[in-house]
């Protein structure tokens, strides 16, 4: 089967600034992906170039052998950095518009995971806090039935044991053929989670391998590699 | 899709315009009902407070104009609406045509004032009786030429709208002083539309609209001359939503 994402020669620069510079790249299906440097590595420019929020300066990024646009749109399901939902929205409000707009939208799911984690539905986006705000975004991307989840931060903001709950929420809501992408920096909390990781730096990619191959042929784990590479 | 889209839209904007009509409307009954009183002060200051309404109505209208693409689309808002599997265009019809929608009944509502602070001065039904005297007696020439000079207004707004839109659009692209380089361009696509038509009217010798009017009186001339005008107005429309739809499409650059 194709590779659900692919980057070729992808570049993407802000005036004199380089954020993404020729990287190729190619991720499986069925994998759970960590996409990991430092700030200001590129990972979130990445991720928006994936989804179609910003358009490359050179090369090209393909879903499903597909440029971003309506088709790879419904099958990519993204977590962005920021607080991205209207704030005058209520919380059911919010779970009626992606009911309204994505076809592979779960509304149960999503009501089930608000009650696990205690966010009343009623509730005002506006008035959550930080931390409940980025569980209602995760909740809502992970309701989808999507080929590939694009989640950049997912546990930033959030407490460690909302860190727990989260992370085996994603791993325990995709299906087998499809694909996570994880960025994040905080390496040490995804590591057992993840198959593959994707070492980036300075707009380059500088590693992609499995996990396994990193314990067993460098007998290290992902976290000790990642301080190894980035040491300053 | 666009259905799905137009319910949002209307939803997100009606937080701000209904309570105005409300506001407007509750203002109007209260003048009215002050009118015949002897109560100098509050007769003042209640005409006052709905100026102010009428005023903000206005203001309100260009700010949410503004507001609602470059806040809802251009920032953080626009992680969400760009991310839906929903074209460009639509993002961008959806709205027009909510704005539309806005304009038309904010001229009702400042009828429905006008009505309520007239009172009995204003009759209603003679109003309506009359209008419909003065349609029965028009003709055919009369009745298209009233159809075409409504289409012409319509794509002028139209106009005014999408200028909006294509400057934001165009401005997004830049990395720093967005809203100020989208002014700028605001204008100079305001001047380049003025330099266009000028050229344009020259280049036919377009008929001194006055001068027609006054020497033949006839309909039917006036008539070419405003369908000409309703199809250069519609090329220049046509020629802004391509540019915020392109800008969109191939030029997104969300911060």
């Amino acid at each position: 089967m194709s590779a659900i994402l692919e980057c070729r020669n992808l570049t993407k620069k802000f005036g004199s600034k380089t954020a993404l510079l020729d990287a190729n790249l190619s991720i499986e299906r069925g994998r759970i992906v960590g996409l990991l440097g430092p700030n200001g590595s590129g990972k979130t420019t990445l991720i928006k170039l994936a989804n179609g929020l910003l358009t490359p300066t050179f090369g090209e990024i393909l879903i499903n052998g597909m440029t971003p646009g309506v088709e790879t749109k419904k099958a990519v399901s993204y977590l962005p950095d920021q607080n991205y939902l209207p704030d005058w929205m209520k919380v059911e409000d919010i779970i009626t518009f992606f009911s309204d707009f994505y076809d592979n939208f779960s509304s149960r799911k999503a009501y089930d995971m608000l009650s696990r984690l205690n966010i009343d539905k009623e509730s005002r986006l506006k008035t959550l806090s930080k931390g409940t705000k980025e569980k209602v975004q995760l909740i809502l991307v992970m309701s989808r039935e999507a080929d590939l989840y694009l989640l950049d931060e997912p546990i930033g903001g959030v407490d460690p044991a909302a860190r727990d709950y989260i992370l085996n929420t994603i791993i325990s809501n995709y299906n087998e053929n499809a694909t996570v992408l994880i960025s994040t920096h905080l390496i040490a909390d995804v590591e057992k989670v993840l198959d593959d990781i994707i070492f980036i730096n300075n707009g380059s990619i500088i590693l992609t391998d499995t996990v396994d191959n990193i314990r067993e042929n460098k007998g290290q784990s992902v976290d000790s590699l990642f301080r190894e590479v980035f040491k300053c | 899709m666009l259905d799905k889209l137009l319910k949002y839209e209307i939803k997100a904007t009606s937080r701000t315009f209904l309570p105005l009509y409300g506001a407007i409307i509750i203002m109007s009954i209260v003048n009215r009902a002050l009118m015949v009183t002897d109560f100098l002060i509050p007769q003042v200051i209640s005409s006052i407070i709905l100026g102010v309404l009428f005023v903000s109505l206005f203001a309100f209208t260009i700010v949410i104009l503004v507001q609602r693409f470059q806040r809802n689309l251009l920032q953080s808002e626009g992680y969400l609406m760009f991310t839906i599997p929903v074209k460009p265009n639509s993002l961008i019809l959806s709205k027009m045509i909510v704005f539309f929608m806005w304009g038309v009944l904010s001229i009702i509502c400042g009828i429905i004032s006008v009505f309520i602070l007239a009172g009995n001065q204003l009759e209603l039904k003679r109003i309506l009786s009359d209008l419909l005297t003065v349609l029965s007696r028009m003709n055919i020439d009369e009745y298209s030429f009233a159809l075409e000079v409504i289409v012409l207004l319509i794509i002028e707004v139209a106009i005014g709208i999408l200028m909006v839109y294509a400057s934001l659009s165009i401005g997004q692209v830049f990395n720093k002083n967005k809203t100020l380089i989208s002014f700028g361009i605001f204008i100079g696509i305001f001047t380049l539309i003025q330099i266009f038509v000028s050229v344009v009217v020259k280049a036919f010798n377009f008929f001194n609209l006055e001068e027609t009017l006054m020497q033949t009186g006839d309909i039917k001339e006036i008539q070419i001359i405003t369908l000409i005008a309703i199809l250069i107005n519609a090329l220049i429309a046509a020629a802004l939503f391509y540019v915020t739809n392109y800008m969109l499409t191939k030029k997104l650059n969300l911060e």
